[in-house]
């Protein structure tokens, strides 16, 4: 007979994870908060294990004629949302200080998971300030600055674009440092003042894995090997992807004979 | 002079920039700006100390550390919210598109320096999360033993 009150501590803590993983947080707090709300509820044997692509959770009361109930699930598309992962780690906090029943948490997650984020024109203006800003540090001009807010924008746009088509992260950092690689060359071949090496350098910088990165030290830290390495990969290949996107257009560019074609 | 309040309000700009593409609520944007801060102009601090850039990033790194989990102890916050956004702006791109372009142009004795520089780099930043993870995760056990006699 399966414990209904049971399955919705499960759901509910299943969401919670879910919501967090997908949104870049680290292992160890994933298993913290799941394992936070099931204690809560008076679940005593838990044991969730995550992955950055899946997780595992099994529980029961604890006594010795409990039906255990385990869950698997996968986790597909992961973002950086961090307003999110700090919302649920509030709501676990205050779900432990056990204020909320569950079916109220349920509907507390929910309005977490639909919040959106910034509209599109503010995240171009995002976009646009890294981009400008990275490019004036690494040696670039007024005239190169300008041109880097373009770049920015529009190499943005363009990822976002193919984000929505469900491509995965690889093929998008290629493609739109293709394209930027492209708007600095035939900008540079335009303009006199304008030079190509710090308008990438710039655009780049917004695709940089610095968030895999990050987390795949923090999750060797916390002894999650498995999921130390998966991001640590995931680091190395996007860079190799941005480079490689870079690297492909500015050979074609030398091959083809470069301004002639404009 | 107006080099480092050029370089400092770039820092700021970017910080601001990856806050908004990560979603972090509009409140905690200084504190963001605050660690991005700290963590470039240290880098360029010691850059100018004349310190090599990968031990230099090691520091900052360190330092960024520091930072947001005093951050995130003072204002009840995730650390993650301050390290993402304050640590990017050390992640090697530049360093990833040289030794692509070096390896375009086929002269193998820069390509081989550009590339174990950005591999140090991007090492020296994980050095330093780690160091400072490790460090304190052993003074928190040490304190809370000594709490407990």
């Amino acid at each position: 007979m399966v414990d209904l009150f049971q399955k919705k501590v499960l759901m509910l803590a299943l969401y919670a994870g879910e919501i967090m993983m997908r949104n870049g947080a680290e292992i160890y707090r994933v298993e913290d908060t799941m394992t936070h709300i099931c204690k809560a509820c008076k679940m005593d044997n838990v044991e969730v294990f995550a992955t950055p692509t899946g997780i595992f959770i099994s529980m029961d009361r604890g006594g010795d004629e409990d039906d255990t109930q385990t869950y698997v699930k996968r986790i597909k598309g992961i973002s950086t949302d961090l307003r999110k992962i700090s919302q649920v780690n509030h709501f676990s906090r205050q779900f432990s200080a056990a204020t909320l029943s569950v079916d109220e948490g349920m509907t507390v997650l929910k309005e977490i998971d639909d919040r959106g984020i910034y509209p599109l024109p503010v995240r171009l203006l995002g976009a646009a300030m890294i981009s400008s800003a990275f490019c004036l540090i690494f040696g670039g001009s007024a005239a190169d600055c300008c041109i880097s807010v373009f770049s920015g924008i529009l190499g943005y746009l363009f990822s976002v674009f193919l984000n929505k088509l469900k491509i995965n992260s690889f093929v998008t950092g290629f493609c739109s440092c293709a394209l930027v690689a492209f708007i600095a060359l035939s900008a540079a071949s335009l303009i006199d003042a304008a030079t190509y090496d710090p308008i990438i350098i710039g655009t780049i910088m917004l695709f940089v894995p610095g968030v895999a990165l990050t987390n795949s030290i923090r999750d060797f830290l916390s002894g999650d090997m498995l999921a130390g390495v998966a991001r640590l990969m995931e680091t190395i290949l996007t860079a190799l992807s941005l480079a490689a996107g870079a690297g492909v257009v500015i050979k074609l560019w030398e091959i083809l004979g470069g301004g002639a074609i404009l | 002079m107006i080099t480092i309040l050029l370089q400092l309000l770039c820092s700021l700009l970017m910080t601001c920039g990856f806050c908004i593409i990560f979603n972090v609520p509009s409140r905690k944007f200084p504190l963001c700006c605050i660690v991005g801060a700290v963590s470039w102009m240290s880098y360029q601090a010691f850059t100018f100390l004349e310190m090599s850039p990968v031990f230099s990033t090691f520091i900052s790194s360190c330092l960024v550390w520091l930072f947001s989990n005093i951050f995130a102890r003072v204002f009840k916050e995730t650390s993650t919210m301050f390290i993402i956004p304050g640590i990017i702006s050390l992640v090697p791109g530049a360093g990833t598109y040289y030794s692509m372009l070096a390896m375009l142009e086929y002269t193998n004795k820069s390509f081989g320096e550009t590339v174990k520089e950005t591999i140090l780099t991007a090492g020296a930043i994980a050095a330093g999360l780690l160091l400072m993870g490790s460090v304190t995760g052993v003074i928190i056990m040490i304190t809370k033993k000594i709490n407990r006699l």
